[in-house]
């Protein structure tokens, strides 16, 4: 084994033990502070809407759609 | 039973419409075509002031966004939504009075916009007495549209109703909040915003003019028009569903990408900045809804030169949304702003998207609504290809042009310096690509005027059916039975659609303006940066009606490249008394916040030289002249009213100060003109001329600034 990879694996080694014991999850907690609360509440906000449309688009029974999307071609002069 | 009635459909103002946007639409783009060519040859500035390209640059983008667009929306809005809704429209007198009023706005911007007569905010430059007219009209349009949807026969509202109404309703909104103004007179007025808040309420307004005037409506006529002349229904319903609430709802945030490593604070420009990187979704979406609503049709695609103009629109669509969220990405956006790529990008949409669906819905409707054939179909696809020929001959050269810019605007030498100090340089070796980008226009105009001709036929072999009968049975409003599915209560309801369309839009513009409006430390004070003299003030409304945003930006980025051409990079603080706000967004010219300090200040002379004619100072400088300036007396007697205002927005000067400004005008005027004699102008009453306030406000240019960092020392 030569000197870069021992380097290597001390590395893997010591972020195993950095996810393991916690410290990441501890690091991502702890900056939670300086996270712009606009950008979390806009993140939120995009979600339900992205939610709610899914939920309404996939909800909707195959006749309704089918009708729907017909509606252009319904007066057909 | 149901009791089935007859009706008929208001064809004759979808004709106006029509017409209108042609008519239109052929000006707006020779006005750019000659506006491509004043960039190669700037002898085609002919020395008048209302042919001068800063001047008729924004009529060439108010004429194509507003009257070719524009009549293009109503005209497909007026077709389909009555035939959506089995309904005439609610009002021939209001269809008629939004015609002829929309024609009366574009008509007094085509006249007030050369005579210098702007507000210089982009897309919004028409002065106030006109906005209030578009917002009359617009409520105009609002209440002939909601009285069609609400005595409609068909219950349930189609999607392309859906864009109809955030439009509308956007539209709307951006358009007030940007216009808010006190006026000083009949033709100006100093908006309420300043600065930094008003970078970002302008690019919130500009951006949407983008997606709310030049999309969504579109976007609309897309998922009418593109069923009907595929005769098949659009691919997938539930993915339009998704496409609408997705898309209106994000568009809203995406205006901070115009201003990214501007001044605007780092978080406003974050948030733009992953807004806009999300909007490739929705719109790859409605795009790919609206190319496979031709699969198993592709055959006919080869025959119909129809279809080939909305396939190659909504081609158009997909590669502008794609490239738009890319130049969102900072490190990108770092390129392309300032450069020509932006003038590519805007024209893939506003020939390819824009232009192209126009004449694919027109070819479509006219035949129809004049009960006879298209003349030549033929011609109809030779006005295809020299549009679509035209595109890439268009934006390519442009495309490269940014290229060749950034690099020699970046170049360095081995020792640390700029390869190419002087800006001009940077300008001559890109000049060929506007040739060739002429050309593209070129064709593309040519293409416009065989489609007008065989339009001009085709309406000369058929007669208008101005009024079209049809039947429709009535409206069954659904009772109890039908409550099951919760979206029927927005579905079928047009004013709660508009409501919540209106709350999605707002919250995107409350959460990015409120903090920049609120949190003082989004713009941090300084303390050297004073109010402007009244005779700088008067050359800095000299410079925003001459224009000169256009080509020359005020806003250096922190970056080493500018820094060293420029100086001092721009700070958030330096514009609190800046109204209008003069970034600008494209740089044909040299960025001019530090024109007044440094190894950037020239002398007084050197000003009126150059303004006289630049080719006195740079011979292969592409700039247009202004002579006018200099024989034009300054007109100082809206000096006191200019003052009053300002003041009441809340830039400090004393009270009662706009009585004596004029004195300490004129004494300002006396010390540049002995200056400039001192220097060898000789000119008769020169302290009374225009060009002595354009020298004192460019002189002015980033004084304050360097004050502070003296005073640091």
């Amino acid at each position: 084994m030569n000197v870069e990879q021992s380097i290597i694996i001390e590395f893997i080694i010591h972020r195993s033990k950095f996810i393991i014991q916690g410290n990441m999850y501890k690091y991502i907690l702890q900056s939670v502070e300086n996270i712009n609360w606009l950008a979390v509440a806009s993140l939120i906000i995009f979600f339900v809407i992205f939610v709610v449309s899914a939920m309404w688009a996939f909800m909707s029974k195959k006749e309704f759609i089918d009708k729907m999307s017909k509606l252009p071609l319904d007066n057909e002069e | 039973m149901t009791q089935v009635e007859r009706f008929h459909y208001d064809n004759a103002i979808v004709k106006k419409f029509a017409f209108a946007s042609l008519f239109w639409g052929i000006i707006g783009m020779i006005v750019g075509l000659l506006l491509a060519l004043q960039l190669v040859l700037p002898a085609l500035n002919f020395e008048v002031p209302w042919l001068t390209f800063s001047r008729i640059r924004p009529l060439h983008t108010n004429a194509v966004i507003f009257a070719f667009v524009g009549n293009g929306i109503f005209m497909g809005v007026y077709y389909s939504l009555q035939r959506l809704m089995k309904a005439r429209m609610f009002s021939d007198m209001l269809s008629n009075i939004h015609f002829w009023g929309w024609q009366l706005i574009i008509v007094s911007a085509a006249l007030t916009l050369p005579l210098g007569l702007t507000t210089s905010g982009e897309y919004s430059e028409l002065i106030w007495p006109i906005d209030i007219a578009i917002a009359l009209i617009w409520v105009i349009f609002g209440i002939n549209m909601f009285g069609t949807i609400l005595k409609r026969r068909e219950e349930h509202l189609y999607v392309a109703v859906w864009f109809y109404i955030a439009t509308w309703v956007t539209v709307a909104l951006l358009h007030i909040v940007r216009s808010i103004a006190i006026p000083t007179s009949m033709t100006h007025a100093y908006g309420v915003f300043a600065g930094v808040q008003e970078a970002l309420v302008q690019w919130w307004y500009g951006h949407n003019a983008v997606a709310f005037f030049l999309t969504t409506p579109y976007l609309g006529l897309m998922y009418y028009f593109l069923p009907k002349a595929a005769n098949r229904p659009v691919y997938s319903y539930r993915l339009s569903i998704i496409h609408f609430w997705a898309l209106i709802f994000i568009y809203i945030w995406a205006g901070p990408h115009h201003l990214l490593y501007t001044s605007l604070p780092e978080w406003a420009q974050s948030l733009g900045m992953v807004f806009s990187l999300m909007l490739i979704a929705p719109s790859w979406g409605g795009m790919l809804n609206g190319l496979l609503t031709l699969r198993g049709a592709w055959d006919r695609v080869r025959e119909d030169p129809i279809l080939k103009f909305m396939v190659v629109a909504v081609t158009a669509y997909g590669m502008s949304t794609f490239e738009g969220p890319m130049m969102s990405i900072k490190s990108w956006n770092a390129v392309t702003h300032y450069s020509d790529w932006t003038i590519g990008h805007v024209h893939v949409g506003a020939l390819g998207w824009n232009g192209m669906l126009t004449f694919g819905v027109i070819y479509w409707l006219i035949p129809r609504i004049y009960n006879t054939k298209l003349f030549s179909v033929k011609l109809a696809n030779v006005h295809f290809w020299l549009g679509t020929l035209g595109i890439i001959f268009y934006a390519i050269p442009l495309y490269w042009a940014a290229v060749v810019q950034n690099v020699m605007w970046r170049a360095f030498t081995p020792d640390g310096f700029l390869v190419y100090p002087l800006f001009l340089e940077t300008v001559t070796q890109v000049i060929p690509m506007y040739a060739i980008r002429a050309l593209g226009g070129a064709l593309f105009i040519t293409g416009v005027i065989l489609g007008i001709y065989n339009i001009w036929k085709t309406v000369a072999s058929g007669k208008l059916v101005a009024n079209e009968e049809t039947e429709a049975p009535a409206r069954l409003v659904h009772g109890a039975e039908d409550r099951s599915h919760w979206h029927r209560w927005i579905e079928r309801r047009p004013i709660q659609m508009l409501i919540v369309s209106l709350v999605l839009v707002a919250i995107g513009g409350i959460i990015e303006y409120l903090p920049m409006a609120f949190v003082d430390d989004n713009i941090p004070k300084i303390e050297t940066v004073k109010p402007y003299t009244p005779l700088e003030l008067q050359g800095r409304d000299l410079y925003v009606r001459e224009g000169c945003l256009g080509c020359h930006s005020q806003m250096v980025r922190p970056m080493r490249f500018e820094t060293e051409r420029y100086g001092e990079y721009s700070k958030s603080g330096e514009f609190i008394y800046d109204r209008p706000f003069l970034w600008g967004s494209k740089r044909t010219g040299p960025d001019l916040a530090r024109e007044g300090v440094g190894k950037l200040k020239k002398s007084d002379s050197w000003h009126y030289n150059h303004m006289y004619n630049p080719r006195n100072v740079y011979d292969q400088s592409i700039m247009p002249a202004y002579p006018w300036l200099i024989t034009n007396d300054l007109d100082i007697s809206s000096t006191p009213s200019k003052i009053k205002v300002l003041r009441q927005l809340g830039t400090p000067y004393e009270e009662g100060y706009e009585e004596i400004a004029n004195d300490d005008l004129m004494k300002q005027a006396k010390r540049i003109a002995d200056n400039l004699k001192k220097e060898g102008i000789e000119q008769e009453g020169l302290e009374n001329k225009e060009i002595v306030a354009l020298i004192a406000y460019l002189q002015r240019l980033g004084v304050d600034i360097t004050a502070q960092a003296q005073a640091q020392k």
